[in-house]
């Protein structure tokens, strides 16, 4: 019940959207597909169902391409693009159509019209929805067919904070019985809070893969001192492998050397330090590092 | 949540159950089809009535009546059905409900094939439906006034299925067009532009505009619910053409719907 992507390419004119991908999404697991806007989530996810066709490479599950299974709908659920319906149709119409390719029974559609909370709106038309509603409509068009594996991209775009907690809760539900979850999204926090692997892709290339947890591991931790003497304390303690940033007055970061070390270094030294704060590698500091060249459209401002 | 227990798959039944649900869930659809029906069965009201009450001294009026002439409009109100085509796949591409489709039948020419069968069967009960109503309304109106015209069961089948076939035909044109087009505006154009525009210009720039008229679509299958004497192409060479028409552009419109990023 894996999704492989293997060398997948993507080219538009000379432009790669996503270029020479290759990862595994393993089953029992939220994996979370993170990266800056226009990095190439969407375009392969796309691929991954056939909706896109790659310039180069393929996606399996299972071992198979999407459109050769012979139950599209209950290998793969996907939310590609919330509110994918005519505006004049009812919830429950669009359901009933996409149910019958598969003669999925209507009592299937009332169970996934439940498990959204949409029941009570199912004869209304979607171009009544909210944003939040019609993600919740494109999560039960995905949970139709009862899939071994869900791709959602962007899933909690729109959703008020009853309904993320709403999809996390699913998400994770879905991951412990043994599905594949596989979720796209530009922000780190909101997948820290989810995921349990995590996919970084950037510019188009996949630039990280692996546990959430060990984004963070191996990393030097930082301390931060505050003195009156930064200046000769920094002469102090600079030596090999051990490297002194400032990042505004009478502050410095430290990394390389423990806070133990530190403290004893500036007694014997006669310094005073009014502060002295080991410093979590953070997991923004991970992705940050991460996709710093790889962000499409980096803001001014930053 | 409970898991589904039977073993599901996607074929061209499910698909086109699947259309079927799609077309009659928009009301829109409906009204143009149920419009395009009540044309056909007005005509055929009207033209006897006319008949009836026609000016005696006019020498255009000054003809026997005939069956052909009770569903005489079909041809070009056929264009409503065609359009309406048009629309049901463009106005998938406009809402984003394409990835939906294109989801549930990855293989895509069964989503296809399924909307042309459903657009086509429409069409065809449309056509059956407004034809065998005005054939059996019409000789009681001519009666009226003394007037009647005498219709052999093959004729009467041919007029009767024609129709359905004729408007079913014309229908699979539009499909193709909006599946290769896939705008909503420009395909509707393209639509009305092939089949009533086109087919008049060559008329404009040459003496045998009028002979190449004869090849387009409406033109064409028109023969088939035409006096046989008409065109000396004939009734069935008329519909063959149109056919062609019809087949070659959902040819054409299927490889690219298999073929293109949706």
């Amino acid at each position: 019940m894996s999704i492989e992507v293997l060398g997948l390419s993507k080219q538009y004119g000379d432009h790669f959207a996503v270029k020479d991908a290759t990862f595994r999404v393993e089953p029992g697991k939220v994996t979370g597909f993170l990266g800056p806007n226009g990095a190439g989530k969407s375009t392969t996810m796309r691929s991954i169902v056939g909706l896109d066709r790659p310039t180069a490479g393929e996606a399996l599950i299972d071992g198979q391409r999407y459109a050769a299974q012979t139950a599209p709908l209950q290998r793969v659920g996907a939310l590609l693009d919330a509110k994918a319906a005519h505006k004049s149709r009812t919830a429950w119409n669009y359901l009933s159509s996409i149910a019958a390719t598969h003669h999925i029974p209507r009592s299937r559609v009332e169970e996934v019209l439940d498990a959204t909370g949409l029941t009570s709106v199912a004869r209304r038309k979607v171009g009544g929805f909210s944003l939040g509603m019609g993600q919740r409509l494109g999560i039960a068009a995905a949970l139709l067919g009862d899939p071994a594996t869900l791709i959602l991209d962007e899933p909690v775009n729109g959703l008020d904070p009853e309904g993320v907690t709403w999809v996390r809760t699913l998400l994770r539900t879905l991951a412990d019985e043994g599905r594949t979850v596989f979720l796209s999204s530009h922000l780190l926090s909101e997948l820290a809070l989810i995921a349990d692997h995590v996919i970084i892709i950037g510019r188009g290339q996949i630039l990280a893969d692996s546990p959430i947890s060990a984004l963070t591991e191996g990393k030097e931790q930082r301390v931060r001192i505050r003195t009156s003497q930064a200046a000769e304390f920094s002469n102090r303690v600079a030596a090999g492998g051990v490297t002194v940033t400032s990042t505004e007055r009478d502050v410095l970061e430290i990394e390389g050397l423990t806070a133990e070390h530190i403290a004893e270094t500036a007694r014997d030294a006669g310094i005073l330090l009014v502060e002295l704060t080991p410093v979590k590698h953070t997991l923004e500091d991970a992705y940050n590092e991460i996709t710093r060249d790889a962000v499409e459209y980096a803001s001014t401002t930053r | 949540m409970t898991s589904l227990t039977h073993s599901h798959r996607v074929d061209l039944a499910g698909a086109t159950r699947s259309e079927w649900i799609k077309f009659h869930g928009l009301r829109s659809n409906l009204v143009l089809a149920g419009f395009t029906f009540a044309l056909i069965v007005a005509n055929a009201l009207l033209m006897p009535w006319a008949y009836v009450f026609r000016d005696r001294s006019s020498v255009q009026a000054d003809y026997a009546p005939y069956p052909e002439m009770i569903i005489d409009k079909t041809g070009y109100i056929g264009l409503l059905l065609a359009i309406l085509a048009a629309l049901l796949i463009t106005n998938e591409y406009r809402s984003g409900q394409i990835k939906m489709t294109l989801l549930s039948v990855p293989k895509r020419i069964p989503a296809l094939a399924a909307k042309a069968l459903v657009i086509a069967g429409v069409s065809f009960l449309i056509g059956v439906a407004s034809a065998g109503i005005g054939l059996a309304i019409a000789p009681a109106i001519l009666a009226g006034g003394g007037y009647s015209y005498e219709l052999d069961v093959s004729d009467a089948l041919r007029l009767i299925l024609g129709s359905g076939l004729y408007l079913a035909t014309l229908s699979i044109i539009g499909i193709a067009l909006g599946a290769i087009i896939r705008n909503v505006v420009a395909s509707v154009l393209s639509t009305i532009a092939l089949l009533v525009i086109l087919p008049i210009i060559p008329q404009i720039f040459s003496e045998y505009g009028g002979e190449i008229k004869r090849f387009f679509p409406i033109e064409a299958g028109s023969l088939l619910l035409g006096q046989s004497t008409t065109d000396s192409l004939g009734p069935w060479i008329g519909y063959l053409i149109l056919a062609i028409w019809a087949l070659g552009l959902l040819a054409l419109a299927a490889v690219l719907f298999k073929r293109r990023d949706a």
